[in-house]
């Protein structure tokens, strides 16, 4: 059991897109009786009801039928999950809701979609972000082991998932030909068009052609911005 | 400064030491409700880890206060994880470089402000820690801790194996996770530099003098970490310099 853990944590830090660690998270919670894992609300506990992000692979027409009814204000198991620390089940949900039609309402149509009980996963990371990650399956057993499997497993994934993001949202180095570059590093030392010309045996209006292609791909106005631009990314030094 | 608390110097801290115990009881017991085992004397707890052989690491500001602290003790000796080998799937780990930590707490007023990634209370706790680690010759730290805060261990980069699965604890639906932490040299150095601290942080007082007070203490080590602090090489001799001027006026 340990094993299949230690396996899908060291795939969480390897991981280099999204559709890798999908791959990698649906095989492990398939191999504990789950049929869907679905990482929801990555956001802060504040604005928790305000956002709907589903990652994972829940029947989609499921999903819009939560979106549509706004489920999310009356889903027992979402309100559970700001106020607990770890992982819970629907069942549970459904027994401390039991005098809350509209709650209960949630878990039949669940239900209905053949969902018939979940196991929820609230997890509050290190960089501030909250998230729930939700595992059903008919054929969940949940047991303590299983529980204390799919508590690691969700953990793992939302770090790997923020990992992944965190990735996305850094500024890409801009790609630049060696011939822009070359021009640049000359504009960097101060020359004009006219003396890079003489240097690189090209003509002043090639030079500025160069000079303004590569403002075009770093996506600035001035050269001073484009010069900062490549400093910053090591480009060109001075 | 992190301030190593150990039977031989622990006259010095009996302060700190009651004020850590009313700590641990107003987090533990008040706000967690823990009970089991634990002796509660005078608004302080205590428990069967609290001996002659444990050590606590206590971050106090310049003037004494607590800022955050740490419970050790070798595993050598019964330890937590003996009594509660629940936790741990397989052999209870054991051995002179593996020590035990518990009771991680940083006080209300010192925890991590908006914006902040880490406070500087723990951050500087941790390089404590690992530095604590490097001089005793400890290579590995074994805790249960909440699973909540796996996150925040795996993000900060951590080396550690899982011992088990979470496990519920207590009576409010929480569970807790036992892993082993990798503390050698490395792991000092990576604290460092993911913490942004590239000084020596840890003190062990030697066992007092008679009538030596914390507050000497304090007040000189306040002295070496200011000077500690400043990188450049030619602004930390001119502040040895002043100094020298300032102890040969006196």
């Amino acid at each position: 059991m340990m094993d299949v853990i230690s396996q899908f944590i060291s795939d969480c830090r390897t991981a280099s897109t999204y559709h890798e660690l999908e791959a990698k998270f649906k095989h492990v919670f398939r191999s504990f009786g789950a049929d869907t894992g679905t990482l929801s609300c990555i956001g802060s506990p504040a604005n928790l009801l305000n956002s709907l992000k589903v990652v994972g692979s829940p029947d989609s027409e499921f999903v819009r039928t939560y979106a549509e009814n706004n489920f999310i204000r009356y889903d027992p198991a979402a309100k559970k999950s700001i106020t607990t620390l770890s992982g819970f089940s629907w069942d549970e949900c459904r027994f401390e809701s039991r005098n809350d039609p509209s709650a209960l309402n949630v878990l039949d149509v669940a239900h209905d979609f053949g969902y018939e009980n979940g196991f929820v996963v609230p997890i509050h990371s290190g960089l501030g972000n909250f998230s729930v990650v939700t595992f059903t399956g008919d054929r969940l057993d949940l047991n303590a082991t299983t529980r204390g499997c799919l508590h690691l497993m969700a953990i793992y994934y939302h770090v790997a998932l923020e990992r992944l993001m965190l990735i996305d949202t850094a500024p890409s180095k801009p790609d630049l030909t060696e011939r822009q570059i070359e021009v640049l590093r000359w504009v960097s030392a101060g020359k004009t068009d006219w003396e890079i010309g003489r240097i690189l045996s090209i003509s002043e209006a090639t030079v500025n052609r160069h000079v303004e292609r590569a403002k075009e791909r770093i996506g600035v106005r001035t050269r001073a911005q484009a010069i900062v631009e490549c400093l910053v990314n090591g480009i060109v030094s001075l | 400064m992190i301030h190593a608390v150990t039977s031989a110097n622990r006259d010095l801290y009996a302060k700190q030491l009651a004020a850590m115990h009313k700590l641990r009881y107003h987090f533990y017991v008040v706000q967690r409700g823990w009970s089991d085992g634990l002796t509660i004397e005078n608004d302080r707890e205590y428990d069967e880890f609290d001996r002659p052989d444990t050590v606590y690491l206590m971050n106090l500001t310049h003037d004494g206060q607590i800022k955050s602290t740490f419970r050790l003790m070798p595993t050598m000796n019964h330890y937590l994880l003996d009594k509660l080998s629940h936790f741990v799937d397989g052999p209870v780990p054991r051995g002179n470089h593996i020590w035990d930590m518990t009771r991680w707490i940083i006080s209300p007023s010192f925890r991590k402000v908006s914006g902040e990634k880490y406070s500087k209370a723990h951050s500087e706790l941790a390089c404590g820690l690992f530095e604590f680690a490097a001089t005793r010759g400890i290579t590995h730290y074994t805790t249960l801790m909440d699973t909540r805060f796996l996150p925040a261990v795996e993000q900060a980069g951590w080396k550690y194996e899982l011992l088990g699965l979470p496990v519920p604890f207590g009576d409010r639906g929480e569970t807790a996770i036992a892993i082993i932490i990798d503390a050698g040299p490395k792991s000092l150095a990576h604290n460092r530099m993911i913490y942004d601290i590239d000084y020596s942080i840890l003190f062990e007082s030697p066992p007092p003098r008679i009538g030596e007070r914390l507050e000497d203490v304090l007040a000189r080590l306040d002295v070496i970490e200011t000077i500690e602090q400043i990188s450049d090489r030619e602004a930390r001799m001119a502040a040895w310099d002043g100094l020298n001027t300032q102890f040969s006026a006196a």
